[in-house]
């Protein structure tokens, strides 16, 4: 109860109505004081209503997820687990002899350069160690990009994980240095060694290597499965068993095909690379590195790397895709550009995904604030692109298995290449061809209908 | 998995000239030689550095018999995964 100040009001709160004497005579006056007390209240709970609505937090409606077509008919999957099963046990065969004789050669090689490399690197370092390197010299790998200073730390930014040099696979990101160059080649000799050893080492007494490698393409997902790339050097020395002969299936340009078959764009489905690289270099021949450059820039482009970047940034995710095809990082932005605006339909697609990953966030006020989820974008486009490209892997595979009869089976699934062994000879093996190709075009075109994707079915003898 | 290095350039008997920083072959000399280029300073153990003759045993010609399981535990990711350490994990 506030009480009177002789110096001067009252003291205590005097927010809340203060009962006082108020004399009441009669009652209508009894009447019209009840009366005022309940306008007086009535008053105050509208006050803080509006109070709360004014100070509350705005929760803004999620946008709806990410939504991409699929392709029709549905895997079994007991029946793809149990291929891949056999796929493992039964293995593939190496050509032990040509093998060692090709690991001897480069293994001469690999010491050849570590010989070079002792000429600047420390006796104790080992140039197969990242961590040893580091240590010996503190600023050895240097990343393109200046560090971040006081001022973009403090605004919260971070250094893109793509520009940093964790691993010798990254080493070709460093500016140029001879050292590094001769880094990169000795560990480029190295690890494809280790990948030929280990192969030697999984072979048993009949040079059969079985692993669940040879059925990875099942489980492998979008990123890019280093010892696909080391198997390139060694696949040469798989052969067929005793008395059977290889047929390869191979999935040409798978990627860029099912994001042309998601994003229905007729200009993607049909993309010339040798264009495109004549277009990149303005040369009227370009050379195959051109060609593969575009390839690969075409690749990033439909798994939407880089697709939401703030301006004056430098397209790093597309960059490292690249894999040291372009080792000058500021000039990929400008070359993604030229590549995007041939696919105009695959990047409204890619818009759809970026919109479903803008999450408006909550505020105190009014105003509009977004905030772009890079992990929600990642995560739903990944999921669209490896659902076509398994599910035209699992077809092509589950065809196999229906045409092939007991002289034949599927012997592997690496990459995008499906590997049959065969016994058959002369025009029954034709006939095998040929019915391979008739039952995996059916199967690919019930599965992705109207524009049917570019999976180019092709036969070869060898790997 | 130490390797054993050559410290500095050195010329054996027979003419074969061993360069500074490359891991000597196994075999290429006997014990007790070893030990004297070790006591005169020319061969080092180094424990940091890896033998690539025990790694690398099949090209390198030399007889290893545990460095298989070695090589998957070092490089796991670029050895190839084999069947039976797979089911072993499932």
């Amino acid at each position: 109860m506030p009480q009177f100040d002789p110096k001067g009001g009252f003291s205590g709160a005097v927010d809340q109505f203060q009962q006082s004497y108020q004399p009441r005579f009669n009652k209508e006056q009894v009447a019209q004081a009840e009366r005022d007390a309940a306008d007086r209240e009535k008053y105050f709970a509208a006050e803080a209503q509006r109070e709360m609505q004014r100070y509350a937090i705005r929760r803004p409606g999620q946008p709806p997820p990410f939504q991409s077509k699929a392709p029709l008919g549905t895997i079994d999957e007991a029946q793809l687990a149990a291929i891949a099963d056999a796929i493992s046990a039964n293995g593939l065969h190496i050509d032990w002899a040509k093998a060692l004789e090709y690991g001897k050669a480069k293994f001469a090689e690999l010491l050849s350069l570590g010989r070079e490399l002792r000429k600047q690197i420390h006796l104790k370092v080992e140039p197969a160690s990242f961590v040893q390197l580091s240590e010996w010299v503190t600023n050895l790998f240097p990343s393109p990009l200046q560090p971040l200073g006081l001022t973009e730390q403090l605004r919260g930014e971070k250094f893109p994980p793509e520009a940093r040099i964790d691993s010798l696979d990254a080493v070709w990101k460093c500016p140029p240095d001879p050292l590094l160059n001769q880094l990169y080649a000795h560990w480029q000799a190295f690890r494809s060694l280790v990948f030929g050893q280990s192969l030697l080492d999984a072979a048993d007494s009949d040079n059969r290597v079985r692993s669940p490698f040879w059925s990875s393409s099942f489980i492998s997902g979008i990123n890019k499965d280093h010892r696909l790339e080391l198997f390139d050097g060694w696949k040469a020395f798989i052969v067929p068993p005793p008395g059977e002969t290889f047929v390869v299936i191979e999935l040409g340009d798978l990627l860029v095909s099912a994001v042309a078959w998601l994003a229905d764009d007729d200009e993607l489905a049909r993309v010339d690379y040798h264009d495109i690289a004549r277009e990149l270099t303005n040369l009227r021949s370009p050379q195959p590195q051109h060609i593969a450059k575009a390839h690969a820039l075409v690749e990033a482009f439909a798994l939407g790397l880089d697709a939401h970047l703030a301006q004056g940034k430098p397209a790093l995710e597309v960059w490292s895709y690249l894999n040291g095809a372009e080792r000058d990082h500021t000039k990929v932005r400008h070359q993604l550009g030229m590549v995007a605006k041939r696919f105009p339909a695959t990047g409204q697609w890619l818009g759809e995904a970026i919109a479903a990953a803008i999450i408006p966030q909550p505020t105190y006020d009014d105003g509009v604030s977004s905030k772009f989820d890079a992990a929600l974008y990642r995560t739903s486009l990944n999921a669209a692109i490896w659902g076509a490209i398994r599910h035209a892997r699992a077809l092509t595979a589950l065809a196999v298995e229906e045409t092939c009869q007991e002289s034949s089976r599927l012997a592997a699934v690496i990459g995008d290449k499906l590997i049959i062994c065969t016994a058959l000879k002369g025009i029954t093996k034709q006939q095998l061809v040929a019915k391979l190709q008739e039952a995996v075009t059916t199967a690919l075109l019930d599965a992705f209908p109207r524009l049917a994707p570019k999976l180019s079915v092709t036969v070869k003898e060898t790997l | 998995m130490s390797a054993l290095i050559i410290k500095r350039h050195h010329r054996l008997p027979g003419g074969q000239l061993l360069h500074a920083g490359d891991e000597i072959p196994p075999g290429l000399l006997e014990a007790g030689a070893i030990d004297l280029l070790m006591d005169a300073d020319i061969l080092v153990e180094v424990p940091t550095r890896l033998s690539y003759f025990a790694l690398l045993h099949s090209f390198a010609g030399s007889k290893s018999a545990d460095e298989a399981s070695s090589l998957s535990a070092l490089f796991p990711e670029l050895a190839i995964p084999r069947l039976d350490s797979t089911s072993k994990q499932a």
